[in-house]
């Protein structure tokens, strides 16, 4: 079923009809792109290549590509209610549940055959540990090669050479396996489109700066599709520039406004790292309560302007400037600005399970931050898996956490 | 003095300039660590930044660390160390990049990583006001290389008489090896190898000790850590993953298992990497035959080398005569976590029994592994008996067995470990 062009013709029927539904015109739109995408991925229109969360995937798009990104798979699964069965599977493949668990669902879906055959998988060492190690392992299982950029900490020009370097193998070997021609103006051209998503991106987080926010952060959440996989696409620069303008109309008191219609803006948030799909009971909680996330971290543009005449370097330079590949302080240094500059209330960490990257900072940051006077809650949790103990409690502590900012706020009688 | 961690970290480097430095093992004791990584983080990383603070042992001591940018929990330490007593700049705190693809192909790897070792020279130089000298470097290499080859040939012989040496002893003494001065230690160690090589294969530690030449008192107390007395003799084992702690080897032993040979980072494969090529001092750029020596061995469970993982573990368990593999991973450590995903079936399909292990690092768990290991032991039968694959003359009940300590379908536990797959599995179950 999953293979056949009628599922996409009917379901995209029925997703045409929704559109007045979507919080954004600019979700609906890139519903329908990661729909699309996934349409001609499973019919196999064009060879699939699998990129990890952070791989620069603008290599695919200007290669004519079809690019997937399972993590991003792992959280439809996950909100479509079949994660739990699909981790299961993952977890019967080998794969212990102290791991990620977007990797065992990924695992468990790739071992049911339910993901599309990969022509090869693109994989980054930086930010996530256990995404080149996963996609060494179903390199095997699919019989296709493992394409990956090792990325190093310190990004002296050297440095910076040396991935600029890999990524040009990896273009040319990524050409070679799904016998496209390496055509340098078509990775222009996606770099292009790269660098007009970076702008209006750019643009999208000036608007929010506004308070009231103009724009509900767990909406934001749900671009992930945009930021893992989109970039370099021309879709998602279209996307991204629709959605600037969408905020801008509602902004100047036109069109839709403010994130979550009804309730008044109690309390403001940043958000760092993702949010749970298993369900929206969290998300939910927080906005009954009054709380907006103001940012999320996943939304920040961190990474400077990209040059299409220099494709490569260009993208050695944003693969290696992001803040959490760098030592903690620049992490929390990043956090206080986005904390200021978006006039939060307080910091919340959801520190997801089987991420070490994330989360193995989590105490460092709030001791920090908590330093300068942010209050910030370090919420254990999971983005996938609602069976991690870790999830009992998460209702009650962030209530917890909004009475403590309710307490902060000038002339609280408590 | 130096701290530092993973068996990739270059300590010819810390001797050629002469700052002394001490491999952190960490202890039992994970409390000082709370305060700033959290319990879902590698208990290893834990139990090393809990050394490293406390000011009434090892931690009184340090000036720095030297940490590989291996994995997140080890970037994370480097952050803690940073974050707990790096705020005065008096203590020397660095992160090392550390390539993850491997192999002999990969120069421009190589290039990279003897960039980053040459980087670290220098900073090191400035912190500790010490100047560079490539004759100590040469030196340092040299002494290194000799500390290797005579703990391999230590190797060597416990491959061939398990039943005489205590696997933790052996780890006890290569623990000792990353927290001593080589030029010390080389002697020491090939007293040691020259005089159980000339005790001969039998029981002879008695004469060994007789023999003793110039390795003095030290030599004396590794020689008895080393032997294995008064343990039943069960089946010939590899054990692999990472870091077991000894107590577990100890716990292999008690309970008949002979360990031939392993693949751990504080063990057989701190002495892997190769720099011979060093010492013909024809004046070759020597970080990078440092940094070649190190990416050349074979690639541990973090490196992006799967297959040929497979391949070197396979050629090693025939090397060792093993009839079986334990696998231990510690909690949370995703490079060994995926790398036995990826292993586990490769190790079925050759018909290779494993055992999983996990700890958390420390004894807790010892009494739970003993009913496992011994489980296993019983079905792999007696010493030099065959590989599973090879025999047909296993038992039902054997058969059960297996899968139990597995994942227990063939014996009505829940979801066989090989769901999908038409083959059967080693125990001879198939989903
Ligand atoms: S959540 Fe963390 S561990 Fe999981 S895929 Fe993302 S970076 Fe990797
Ligand atoms: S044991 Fe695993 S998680 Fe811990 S430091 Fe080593 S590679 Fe990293």
């Amino acid at each position: 079923m999953l293979s056949s062009p009628l599922t996409y013709t009917l379901l995209g029927g029925v997703l045409r009809l929704t559109r007045g539904n979507w919080p954004l015109d600019a979700m609906y739109q890139m519903g329908l792109f990661a729909f699309n995408e996934t349409g001609r991925a499973y019919i196999g229109k064009a060879p699939v290549v699998w990129s990890s969360a952070f791989f620069p995937v603008e290599l695919a798009w200007g290669l004519g590509l079809c690019p997937f990104s399972p993590e991003v798979a792992a959280a439809y699964i996950a909100v479509l209610g079949f994660g739990e069965e699909t981790m299961s599977m993952g977890e019967q493949a080998g794969y212990s549940r102290d791991i990620c668990s977007f990797h065992r669902c990924i695992a468990g879906a790739a071992s049911a055959g339910n993901l599309p055959r990969p022509a090869a998988l693109l994989a980054s060492t930086h930010l996530c540990d256990g995404a080149p190690l996963l996609f060494q392992n179903l390199a095997a299982l699919y019989g296709a090669p493992l394409l990956a950029l090792d990325i190093p900490y310190n990004s002296s020009p050297e440095a910076v050479r040396y991935v600029a370097g890999q990524l040009e193998q990896v273009w040319l070997s990524l050409a070679d396996v799904t016998g496209q021609r390496p055509d340098r103006d078509k990775l222009a051209e996606a770099v292009r489109c790269s660098e007009r998503f970076r702008a209006q991106m750019q643009r999208v987080n000036e608007l929010r700066c506004r308070v009231p926010s103009p724009v509900s952060g767990n909406d934001m959440l749900g671009f992930i599709y945009l930021f893992f996989i989109g970039q370099g696409s021309r879709e998602a620069a279209e996307i991204s520039a629709g959605l600037a303008k969408e905020i801008e109309r509602r902004v100047a008191g036109l069109g839709r406004s403010g994130p979550t219609g009804a309730q008044p803006e109690k309390y403001r948030l940043l958000w760092m790292h993702l949010k749970p799909y298993y369900n929206d009971e969290l998300m939910k909680f927080v906005e009954q309560e009054g709380g907006v996330l103001a940012m999320e971290e996943f939304s920040h543009v961190y990474w400077p302007p990209l040059d299409p005449e220099q494709p490569f370097l260009s993208l050695a330079r944003k693969v290696m400037s992001h803040f959490i590949f760098k030592p903690v302080t620049e992490r929390i240094r990043v956090m206080a600005e986005l904390a200021r500059k978006y006039r939060v209330d307080g910091i919340v960490h959801f520190s997801h399970h089987g991420c070490r990257t994330a989360s193995g900072g989590a105490l460092m940051i709030k001791d920090a931050l908590q330093d300068e006077g942010w209050p910030v809650l370090v919420l254990e949790g999971d983005c996938l898996d609602g069976r991690n103990e870790a999830c009992g409690g998460m209702l009650t502590r962030m209530q917890a956490f909004l009475e403590i900012l309710q307490e902060r706020k000038p002339g609280c009688a408590l | 003095m130096l701290g530092w961690v993973c068996s990739y970290t270059p300590e010819e480097i810390f001797a050629a300039l002469g700052i002394r430095s001490c491999r952190l093992y960490g202890g039992e004791n994970q409390a000082s660590a709370a305060q700033y990584l959290p319990v879902n983080l590698c208990p290893l990383a834990r139990a090393c930044l809990s050394e490293g603070l406390d000011s009434a042992g090892t931690g009184a001591s340090l000036s720095g660390v030297v940490l590989t940018a291996s994995c997140h929990a080890l970037v994370h330490l480097a952050n803690a160390f940073q974050h707990a007593r790096g705020g005065n700049g008096q203590f020397f705190v660095h992160l090392l990049d550390l390539p993850r693809t491997f192999g002999r192909e990969d120069e421009a790897a190589c290039r990279a990583f003897a960039a980053t070792l040459r980087d670290l020279a220098g900073r090191l130089g400035e912190f500790y006001g010490v100047a560079w000298n490539d004759e100590a470097f040469l030196t340092a290499i040299d002494k290194q290389q000799q500390v290797r080859l005579l703990l391999r040939e230590l190797y060597r012989m416990r491959r061939e008489r398990p039943e005489q040496f205590r696997a933790a002893g052996l780890l006890e003494l290569v623990r000792a090896a990353g927290r001593t001065r080589k030029e010390e230690l080389a002697p020491v160690l090939s007293s040691l190898v020259v005089s159980l090589q000339d005790a001969g294969s039998g029981d002879n530690w008695d004469s060994a000790q007789d023999g003793m030449q110039d390795g003095g008192p030290a030599a004396a107390v590794f020689l008895e850590h080393l032997r294995r007395q008064g343990s039943p003799l069960g089946p010939r084992l590899l054990v692999t993953g990472n870091s077991l702690p000894p107590a577990y080897f100890d716990l292999i032993e008690e309970l008949g298992g002979n360990v031939v040979g392993d693949d751990l980072c504080q063990s057989y494969r701190y002495c892997l990497p190769d720099t011979e090529q060093a010492l013909d001092g024809s004046g070759r750029d020597l970080f990078m035959t440092l940094a070649r020596g190190y990416l050349h061995r074979p690639a541990c469970p973090r490196m992006l080398a799967g297959p040929e993982r497979f391949a070197y573990l396979q050629a090693l368990i025939l090397e060792c005569r093993a009839q079986g593999v334990v696998y231990h991973t510690l909690k949370f450590c995703d490079a060994s976590i995926y790398d036995y995903a990826l292993l586990r079936n490769r190790f079925m399909e050759a018909g290779i029994p494993v055992l999983y292990l996990e700890t958390e690092y420390r004894d807790a768990g010892l009494e739970q592994a003993r009913t496992r290991i011994q489980a296993f032991l019983e079905v792999l039968g007696p010493p030099d008996g065959k590989l599973l694959a090879e025999g047909n003359q296993v038992k039902w009940w054997t058969l059960k067995a297996l899968c139990a300590i597995c994942c227990g379908a063939g014996s009505g536990g829940t979801g066989c470990c090989r769901p999908h797959s038409p083959t059967p599995c080693w125990a001879g179950f198939s989903g």
